[in-house]
């Protein structure tokens, strides 16, 4: 254990949760200061802060700039709603990410898994609630078979992932037109129109599945054995295989949450639409990396926040929304979040250079 | 720094120009093979000795439209024992539907029908069936150089666009404000519906047109700035959306929003779905071609083409604005598509 301990003070300085007694770079330029200050200042540092004062930022300006139409409950439940499905499939990547890991085949699986879930309850040929739990167990278990796949050929037979992912990608799409011959799937049951209309607290059931994810994957990233072994894994492989993590068993397990995940996405996404929307879907993996990158998630491991990503998620989702209700030109929104990522990642370089210097 | 800490150091950084390179490696690839699972829903039909197959080349697969274009086409086809086979690209791409006409015409095919993803962008590969001797005829849509195509087959857009405008300002009493949501610039079949919509409604003094929000056939996106347009601007009366995603998404974003009959609704083409709003009423109305019908005109048309017969160069399909009221009347039902062939 004091094995694991050392590398990951080592290693993971930056997201290491608690405020370690060791010595990282950070801590030795603060360490006249008191644990308190040094909380704070590595709280004040991190990705996941800048973005939030980023996205703090954003909502101000559109209030300010239309104050009778941006900031209300109807449309923040607008924005809400928009970002639950790519929310669900964000957690996913956030833990392949974690590991240096890559996954840019979840958009042709949230397509596969929502068209196995709705062939499923087609096939049941019922209308009640069972229907629908048995098609959201169909799509999940569909997203998983995906995300087995992944973790299959990146394991075992040492793919790249982002090939690996790349080649699932086109395949889950291939395979989900095969099973419907090209054409959406547009005939969902009742039960799930109803489900799609109904809310909980004003909000729908989406974002409360979404928010469910959340927590789930937030805890289980920060406070399980299993989350720290996913920061060991993506800081350095070789030195969590040398202190006994079965890495290959780990990076299999987190292929499939993200799989999974990306499954029950479809569902989520066919619950809204009540068709399958096949054609829809070939830019999600890149917008939900946009995010949990611009959430402080490092594209090389080892750092990473669940927290981080909901604030890199509502980044985009909070400019589109604010762009479109001053009704400006719609071509400056995908301009304004390609300067916005890279201003991330560069902030995020800086920190590292004057870290190594350290 | 301990002497193990700069050795994770520089492990971590050569590490860190590997993963960058193969990260940009990638997303170039990416972008050329996210959408590109080409589906071919071949359907061959007797053997013909004379008269060459006939390829249908969609802008997309999976589209209720142009999935009835081929439905009608194969029927049709089939009838006159002639081969026919339907090649697309699973997104609405220039460059992938250049890489499939470029593939087609390596087949040597008698004749080729296609609905064109760019009327500039395709001159160039369709010029090159044309050198080969492949008749082309056009389906909804020409080419900015109009001797490339034998007949182009095209339901009229700036019509059908006038004719929502028309009915939405009906709908909402000739008052207040309107927007569209369209795919994407570029296309002249979409921009002649925004066109016709924005021209029609500029006939009432009391309506306002907001303008056009592009969602790249991204249905969520659709939803997005149907449930935003319509909860933070309170003269927003009326969305036009022109084409099937984008009804289907503004269905779902009215519907989220709470808006639903309050902000009137007219789409353009149908669905299922787009039908089952018609019959509760979330959807006011939609323009309706008739793909079937042109999908047998363009296999008619071929067949004369490859056998030297002379085709009209410009033919036109007729269309009808659906409403909750008379889609099921025998009259306006012909025209509803049937993307499972199922007629």
């Amino acid at each position: 254990m004091s094995n694991i301990d050392e590398l990951k003070t080592a290693s993971t300085d930056a997201t290491a949760p608690t405020a370690s007694s060791t010595a990282t770079p950070l801590d030795t330029v603060g360490a006249t200061m008191s644990p308190r200050s040094r909380t704070i200042r590595r709280m004040t540092s991190s990705s996941p802060f800048y973005m939030s004062i980023v996205l703090l930022v954003l909502i101000a300006v559109f209030s300010i700039v239309a104050p009778g139409a941006f900031p209300s409950i109807a449309n923040a439940r607008n924005i809400i709603t928009d970002a639950s499905t790519l929310m669900v499939m964000a957690v996913g990547m956030t833990f392949v990410m974690v590991a240096a890991g890559f996954d840019l085949s979840i958009g042709s699986v949230l397509v596969f898994g929502g068209v196995c879930g709705s062939m499923a309850m087609t096939w049941m040929g019922t209308d009640n609630i069972g229907t629908v739990l048995v098609g959201l167990l169909v799509s999940m278990l569909g997203g998983l078979a995906w995300g087995l796949f992944n973790g299959f050929v990146i394991t075992r037979l040492r793919v790249p992932a982002l090939i690996a992912t790349l080649g699932s990608l086109g395949a889950a799409l291939g395979v989900a037109q095969i099973f419907t011959n090209g054409n959406d799937v547009r005939d969902v049951p009742l039960t799930l129109i109803h489900i799609s209309t109904a809310s909980f607290l004003g909000l729908s059931y989406l974002f409360w599945v979404a928010l469910v994810v959340v927590i789930i994957g937030a805890l289980v990233l920060r406070t399980t054995k299993f989350g720290r072994h996913t920061y060991i894994v993506g800081s350095n492989e070789e030195a969590a295989r040398r202190a006994g993590i079965n890495v290959r068993r780990q990076l299999m397990m987190l292929y499939a949450i993200s799989g999974t995940l990306a499954g029950l996405a479809g569902m989520m996404s066919l619950t809204r639409f009540a068709t399958t929307t096949i054609g829809g879907h070939s830019q999600d993996a890149l917008t939900v990396i946009t995010g949990v990158v611009l959430g402080g998630t490092s594209l090389y491991g080892g750092i990473g926040t669940i927290l981080g990503t909901v604030i890199g998620i509502f980044i985009p989702a909070v400019l589109q929304n604010g762009f479109v209700v001053m009704n400006i030109q719609p071509f400056w929104q995908q301009v304004a979040i390609g300067l916005i990522l890279i201003g991330a990642v560069f902030i995020d370089q800086l920190k590292r250079r004057a870290r190594d210097r350290a | 720094m301990t002497h193990h800490q700069e050795n994770e150091s520089v492990k971590h950084m050569n590490r860190r120009i590997k993963i960058g390179s193969t990260v940009a490696a990638g997303l170039l690839i990416i972008s050329a093979v996210a959408g590109c699972s080409s589906t071919s829903t071949g359907t061959a039909a007797g053997t013909s000795g004379k008269i060459g197959k006939i390829v249908y080349i969609p802008g997309l697969t999976g589209n209720p439209f142009y999935s009835t274009v081929s439905c009608g086409a194969s029927g049709a086809a089939k009838k006159a024992g002639v081969d026919f086979a339907t090649q697309g690209s699973a997104t609405f791409d220039v460059a992938k539907q250049t890489e499939i006409v470029n593939a087609v015409v390596a087949s040597k095919p008698g004749a080729i029908m296609i609905s064109i993803t760019d009327p500039k962008a395709m001159i160039i590969p369709l010029t090159k069936a044309k050198e080969a001797g492949i008749p082309v005829i056009g389906i909804d849509g020409d080419l900015e150089d109009e001797s490339v195509m034998v007949s182009n087959i095209q339901a009229d857009g700036i019509a059908g666009g006038e004719l929502a405008g028309d009915a939405l300002a009906k709908l909402v009493g000739e008052k207040g404000s309107v927007m569209t949501i369209d795919n994407a610039t570029g296309s002249l079949v979409s921009k002649a519906r925004t066109d016709g919509f924005a021209k029609a409604i500029s006939k009432y003094p009391n309506m306002k047109f907001l303008g056009i929000q592009y969602s790249a056939n991204d249905t969520a996106k659709a939803a997005s700035f149907a449930s935003t347009v319509s909860t933070t601007n309170p003269d927003l009366v009326g969305i036009f959306s022109a084409e099937t995603n984008n009804t289907e998404g503004a269905i779902t974003g009215l519907r989220e929003a709470g808006k639903t009959g309050k902000v009137k609704l007219v789409g353009y083409d149908t669905s299922d779905p787009i039908i089952a709003a018609l019959a509760n009423k979330t959807l006011d109305g939609t323009v309706v071609q008739n793909p079937r019908g042109e999908g047998a005109l363009g296999v008619t048309s071929a067949i004369a083409a490859m056998k030297g017969e002379k085709v009209k160069r410009q033919q036109s399909a007729a269309q009808v604005f659906a409403t909750p009221e008379n889609y099921t009347t025998d009259n306006v039902k012909q025209y509803i598509y049937d993307a499972n062939c199922s007629a």
